[in-house]
């Protein structure tokens, strides 16, 4: 029990809702007061004899800045300071900040309920010593992983005596280290530039944006270096008493033509004896519980969700305590957790009512485990709260998250492979079907589970099957697959580079920073430019290796097998080693930069050869009198040829390897907020795209008539 | 230093080719012996089939439009 009595107590929360999620469920009667200071407010409330002040942040309210002034490198010394001093858009800090140090002076003791990880806890160790100004090792702990009232008060009566110093170091170690990385590898590449051309043209990388885009680098010359292959494939269809059967030759690629062909002469019209049939029964257990990187992965396989707005979504059903933490590694539900009253809550949803009373008849719950732990959260799962006001997709990732729940419960499913051999002319074919006697979890789980059933009739040995149709198709080797938002993340996650919390703003920052084309990860020139460049003269900026050791220099820290400030010591030592030979070699890797950046503009303005003079190259070209860009050709200047075609004047305009359908001339994409479209150069004129012109009046009027209305 | 004919990126050596097209070029010409085991065919038609195809690499597509352009017989 808690010994101290008429305290008045400071809470720090990360954000506003979990601020007064905390409020209510540690007020006595459930009802605490918002109290509105200028910008800011705070959450007040009684409990027993306690007053507590409940603040919040809003994530990080303090960041790093280098030391010393000027936009050069090396920059290895930082120091904290409130965020809105680095950030031009952080102003909503300013006030919250005030509001923590005023709230502050008349203060018994404070209380961290932050989230529990590396960040939260440094969330809440840099607001003790920056906003507070109290030592942080007096602080109490509030650890938690769902924000329902039960473990909020389960919390606060178990209330932790101290920070856990290894995850504020960890989250420490993790800041500094990246932004020192950030900072000097991305002045240094921009630098090489202005020191060589004296253009300024910002080059991003970091310490796990290097290696991650040479993931996407490499996969990338895989594809654009492929030579397909070919090989045949025999397509059969058998029929047996009036049924049509797709029929699967044994051997499922044949190499050489002449022998497919041969295949399929020899068994024009032939008949097909039934030699065997066998059966087998598999049984397969529910699916792990879902961490982090599991649900990100099924969320893109179910909606095309990519990590980062499963993320964000996550954590929004988690404010509104729907679900437990969603940064978890974990794929574990602990028996702590009454699994039994989660799911009698479920049921008080109308969907899942039927399916949570088939569970709740059981005599005993033991969900299914997975093999991944968390020291600190178990795995995502619903808190059984109701949800009341969810937009569509919360609502779809919530769904999932429920039904892969509750499928952990259920039994295993069972089914039945039956494969017929049939033989004919000495050659083997398969009849393969797939049953499923018990549903099991697959019904819980449903409709995200897969199952490809194929019924067959029932056969019996010798009996007949006529081959009625029989010939070879050609197919070719693939090339691997692009990445996609998910698969890099599991590359990056199976790599051990970046964090939980980190990697899915790492895979949309290749995008952002204009590496990639598109969601498929396709490496544009300024990507390669990059890759190239420091593949030639700093392999190590893009090297998993080096990087990994930074991040178990991280997790030694988190264990306290290693101290920060030796971790970090080190990390700048390595650094400063690196930016040494980067200075050395300035000119070289400017002049490489440099010319991967004049191919990077002429391919963005080049539209394809010139339809008129078959000489010039279509370019995109901006008046100087009117500003308005336009294509013309290249032999404009020579006064040779005066095509010219106009342009759509909003959005990025992007060269597509494509010629247009209708008309044959080159297409290309716009890339706006908004939306992405495709036309061609000729789009004015084309044929085809007359209700696109005609679209595009319309949305114009429409605009002018709202700004008219506005005016 | 010269210039890849085909993407205008530095080469190392005497090479007209810079590396992604040099190595495109020996995969075109390696994947040849093994399209002539699977099935019959000649240097220019293997190149034509190959060029049909969508799955073709592009610096590998770049390599055949460069070869038919140096030899005026072979037309895509």
């Amino acid at each position: 029990m808690r010994s101290l009595i008429l305290s008045r107590v400071l809470v720090i929360s990360e954000k506003p809702t979990a601020a007064k999620r905390i409020a209510e469920a540690l007020d006595d009667n459930g009802a605490p007061k918002e109290i509105k200071r200028g910008k800011a407010s705070y959450f007040e409330c009684n409990n027993g004899q306690d007053i507590l002040l409940i603040v919040y942040a809003l994530g990080h309210l303090f960041e790093l800045k280098q030391t010393v002034k000027g936009w050069k490198y090396p920059r290895l010394d930082v120091e904290w300071v409130p965020k809105y001093e680095v950030v031009k858009k952080a102003t909503q800090t300013k006030p919250i900040i005030n509001l923590i140090k005023y709230l502050s002076k008349d203060i018994d003791y404070f209380i961290i309920a932050t989230d529990y990880d590396i960040e939260g806890s440094l969330i809440g160790y840099l607001t003790l010593k920056y906003a507070c100004k109290t030592d942080p090792k007096n602080a109490q702990r509030m650890v938690f992983s769902n924000l329902t009232k039960n473990e909020l008060q389960n919390s606060y009566e178990n209330i932790r005596p101290h920070l856990d110093f290894p995850l504020v170091d960890a989250g420490w170690f993790r800041h500094e280290i990246d932004w020192i990385y950030g900072i000097n590898f991305t002045r240094a590449l921009t630098l090489a530039i202005k020191n060589t051309v004296g253009w300024f043209k910002i080059i991003s990388t970091g310490r796990v944006q290097g290696p991650t885009l040479a993931f996407v680098a490499e996969r990338d010359q895989e594809i654009n270096l492929h030579v397909p292959i070919p090989f045949w494939r025999i397509l059969t269809e058998g029929k047996y008493k009036d049924q049509m059967l797709e029929l699967e030759y044994s051997k499922k690629r044949i190499e050489i033509e002449n022998e497919a062909i041969s295949i399929v002469k020899s068994l024009q019209n032939a008949e097909g004896h039934v030699k065997g049939i066998n059966k087998s029964v598999t049984t397969h257990s529910p699916p792990a519980p879902f961490n982090l990187s599991g649900l990100q992965s099924e969320a893109y396989r179910h909606f095309g969700y990519k990590p980062s707005r499963t993320l964000a979504i996550a954590q929004k059903l988690y404010l509104e305590a729907l679900i437990s933490y969603p940064r978890t590694n974990s794929q574990k539900i602990p028996e702590s957790i009454d699994t039994r009253e989660i799911l009698t809550n479920l049921g008080k949803i109308r969907t899942y009512k039927k399916l949570t009373d088939e569970l709740l008849g059981k005599k005993k719950l033991v969900p299914v485990q997975g093999k991944k732990t968390d020291p600190a959260h178990p795995a995502i799962h619903p808190t059984g709260n109701k949800p009341e006001k969810i937009t569509q997709s919360e609502r779809k990732l919530y769904d999932l998250i429920v039904r892969r729940f509750l499928s952990l419960f259920a039994d295993k499913s069972k089914k039945e492979s039956i494969r017929a051999d049939i033989i004919s002319n000495d050659h083997l074919f398969y009849l393969r079907g797939l049953r499923i006697l018990e549903q099991g979890w697959i019904k819980f789980y449903n409709p995200y589970s897969k199952s490809d059933v194929r019924e067959i009739p029932p056969l019996a040995e010798n009996d007949i099957i006529d081959i009625v149709h029989i010939e070879c198709d050609t197919r070719f080797s693939p090339p691997p697959p692009f990445y996609n938002p998910s698969s890099l993340l599991k590359v990056l996650e199976n790599a051990n580079l970046g964090t939980k919390a980190t990697r899915a703003g790492i895979v949309d920052s290749l995008k952002s920073r204009g590496y990639t084309l598109n969601d498929r990860f396709e490496l544009s020139t300024l990507g390669y430019t990059t890759f190239e460049t420091l593949q030639q003269y700093m392999p190590l900026m893009l090297s998993s290796e080096f990087t990994r050791q930074l991040e178990e220099d991280m997790e030694a820290i988190q264990t306290k097998n290693q101290d920060r400030e030796s971790a970090l010591a080190h990390a700048r030592k390595d650094l400063l080693e690196l930016l040494n030979r980067f200075q050395e070699q300035e000119e070289e890797i400017g002049n490489a930069l440099v010319a991967g950046l004049q191919r990077f503009w002429k391919e963005k303005q080049e539209l394809g050869i010139c339809p008129k003079c078959n000489e010039g190259k279509l370019i995109v070209i901006r008046s100087p009198k009117t500003g308005k860009r336009f294509v013309g050709c290249s032999n404009y200047k020579e006064k040779k040829c005066d095509q010219t075609f106009p342009l759509p004047q909003k959005g990025e305009i992007h060269p597509l390897d494509k010629k247009c359908e209708y008309c044959g001339y080159q297409m290309f994409s716009v890339v706006s907020p908004r939306r992405k479209w495709e036309t061609c150069v000729n789009w004015t004129k084309c044929p085809g795209r007359v209700d696109e012109i005609q679209a595009l009046e319309e949305q114009r009027t429409k605009s002018r008539q709202r700004e008219e209305k506005s005016s | 230093m010269n210039n890849c004919v085909i993407c205008g990126r530095e080469t190392n050596s005497e090479n007209s080719f810079c590396q992604y097209h040099k190595t495109a070029h020996d995969n075109l010409r390696g994947s040849f012996s093994e399209w002539k085991r699977r099935t019959a065919v000649d240097w220019n038609s293997y190149m034509k089939r190959l060029y049909e195809l969508e799955s073709l690499g592009v610096w590998v597509r770049e390599i055949i439009e460069f070869l038919m352009s140096q030899d005026d017989s072979l037309e895509l």
